[in-house]
């Protein structure tokens, strides 16, 4: 009698450690799964993927003389952003340079250009009739002529501070500035 | 004796048993709270995966003095229960003051130049982490700096001698001048507008600056105005000034759509729309008393659109593009040039005829 209630105790306990083992495994495995189907993404929030435009400048010909003027182009891109319109601010040494003539290379914007000094300010907005959605890839914009004084090194700059809207710029479809970046560009003529 | 070694079994198999059990509760809690543990911390990140966003209620913004001028200290402040991430600051147009790095609390500048302008506060509003930002939010707070006062010169003393006794005069009061009572009212024209607009439209802030070089007096008043049925455009209440009544003011208006017009002639008038510009050595006079000055000969410009700079570029011209066909109240506020309730072409064609102006004139 005492020999079975001491095994019936043992089978007891030993019974009670596999049920509350299988508990606990049962509650871990449950525990996994659902990590395993709740996607991870989360643990680091999502980076917003940043708008971001840029222009920069390109020479048609690598051979600039002093006798012949030079062609600047103005490329942008828009990283997918439509775009309303911009505004170039590009600065020039005018004891260098001589500013001669802009065209505009995109039919779907209607330009304004100002000169003052060594400035040359172009603004750029999208005709009225214009509804297409429109994204700079590389797109050329604006061809800049200048007739060179003398020959030696010259700058061209663009005026450019991040969210600024008083120099140059690149607008949306919904009115934000976008432009990140600019890269000027260092001529030599010969 | 066998019946002295049952009760010892006895207890042996109830510890097994409490140790057991005990054993086994403790895992169960442990592993509840594990459990318990990772889902608050899913909820956590999913809450956490939404990209916040920004009240611009919540920063509050102020300028002590206001108005300063130039060469005094300006006190930008900025507080309230955001605004303090990703700080950027500007201050439009350039050269107004001479401020460096980031505001968040109050920041000291140096008032450089007379004239109207921008601080534009910008930042981010974060949750969690400095990854999960709302995009760039801005607000902006005008302020004028007017010109710099003239120092008081300080008598130099010719020579240290030993002073003499001498009679002690009672002094005299010196009389303080007390600033002569000068109002204006102004009766304005604006480009574009040809109907007279209907109920609240009828009513632009405007601010007027009055500037004279000579006394180093640069003063900045915003006033309501409502048109008439001929279009002319005036104030109701008079413009009550400080000002001693001379001969040499210039007159800056700014309108909450307009490029800022210099005013140098009493009666000014212009051949063309928009041709008018000052002449050297020509000023505005003000006498004590009401001064009615009628500008309404020359055409106020618009194309500096909310929120103004100072300058009619892309981004104003893209404010009437992006919201062309729309009449609601937030579009007409920015867009609405002519006043007539609807954004549309005349809007954008009334900005491109200011393309020449370009700038606030000052």
């Amino acid at each position: 009698m005492n020999f079975n209630m001491n095994t019936k105790m043992k089978f007891i306990s030993s019974l009670l450690v596999v049920v509350v083992s299988a508990i606990g495994f049962v509650f871990l495995l449950a525990s996994k799964n659902t990590q395993v189907k709740s996607p991870s993404p989360s643990v680091t929030p999502a980076i917003e993927e940043k708008p971001e435009g840029r222009f920069w400048l390109e020479l048609t010909n690598p051979e600039t003389k002093l006798a012949e003027p030079i062609n600047l182009i103005v490329r942008g891109d828009s990283n997918k952003n439509s775009i309303t319109g911009f505004d170039l601010i590009l600065s020039f040494d005018q004891k260098q340079m001589k500013f001669v003539s802009q065209k505009n290379l995109n039919e779907e914007f209607e330009v304004f250009r100002t000169v003052k000094d060594d400035v040359v300010n172009i603004t750029a907005i999208k005709k009225l009739n214009s509804n297409t959605s429109t994204v700079f890839d590389k797109t050329p914009l604006i061809e800049l002529t200048f007739q060179p004084i003398k020959s030696g090194k010259s700058d061209f700059r663009f005026e450019f501070t991040p969210q600024s809207k008083t120099d140059s710029n690149m607008i949306n479809d919904k009115s934000e500035e976008i432009l990140e970046k600019v890269s000027g560009l260092k001529v030599e003529v010969n | 004796m066998a019946k002295k070694k049952e009760p010892v079994y006895r207890i042996v198999n109830l510890k097994s048993l409490l140790f057991t059990t005990g054993i086994g509760l403790l895992l169960i809690v442990v592993i509840l709270a594990q459990y318990v543990f990772r889902t608050q911390k899913q909820t956590i990140v999913s809450k956490a995966d939404t990209t916040p966003g920004c009240n611009p209620a919540n920063v509050l913004m102020a300028i002590d003095p206001n108005p300063s001028s130039a060469g005094s200290q300006i006190n930008f402040s900025v507080s309230g229960t955001e605004g303090d991430t990703f700080i950027e600051d500007s201050w439009m147009p350039a050269g107004g003051v001479n401020c460096s790095g980031t505001v968040w609390g109050t920041k000291t500048c140096a008032g450089q130049k007379e004239g109207i302008y921008t601080w534009e506060h910008k930042w981010k509003k974060c949750v969690g982490s400095l990854t999960n930002c709302s995009s760039l939010c801005t607000k902006s707070l005008g302020f004028t700096i007017s010109v710099r006062q003239a120092p008081t010169s300080t008598p130099m003393p010719l020579s240290t001698a030993v002073p003499t006794p001498t009679l002690t005069l009672t002094p005299s009061p010196t009389p303080t001048p007390t600033p002569a009572s000068v109002s204006v009212k102004l009766k304005l024209k604006f480009q574009g507008i040809t109907t007279k607009p209907k109920g609240s439209q009828n009513k632009l802030e405007l601010a007027i600056a009055f500037k004279n070089e000579k006394k180093s007096i640069f003063q900045t008043v915003t006033k309501e105005f409502s048109a008439d049925n001929n279009l002319i455009w005036s104030n109701a209440d008079s413009i009550n000034l400080t000002l001693s009544p001379d001969n040499s003011y210039l007159i800056l208006v700014k309108g909450p759509k307009h490029l800022q017009k210099k005013i140098c002639d009493n009666y000014p008038d212009e051949s063309g729309s928009g041709w008018y510009t000052c002449r050297n050595n020509s000023y505005v006079t003000l006498r004590e008393g009401e001064n009615i000055l009628d500008f309404s000969n020359i055409m106020l410009f618009s194309g500096d659109l909310p929120q103004q700079d100072g300058y009619l570029n892309s981004y104003d011209l893209s404010l009437v593009k992006n919201n062309l066909g729309k009449n609601d109240s937030r579009s007409l506020q920015i867009a609405d040039v002519n006043l007539d309730g609807v954004v549309d072409s005349q809007d954008f064609s009334l900005l491109l005829s200011a393309m020449s102006i370009k700038a606030d004139e000052f």
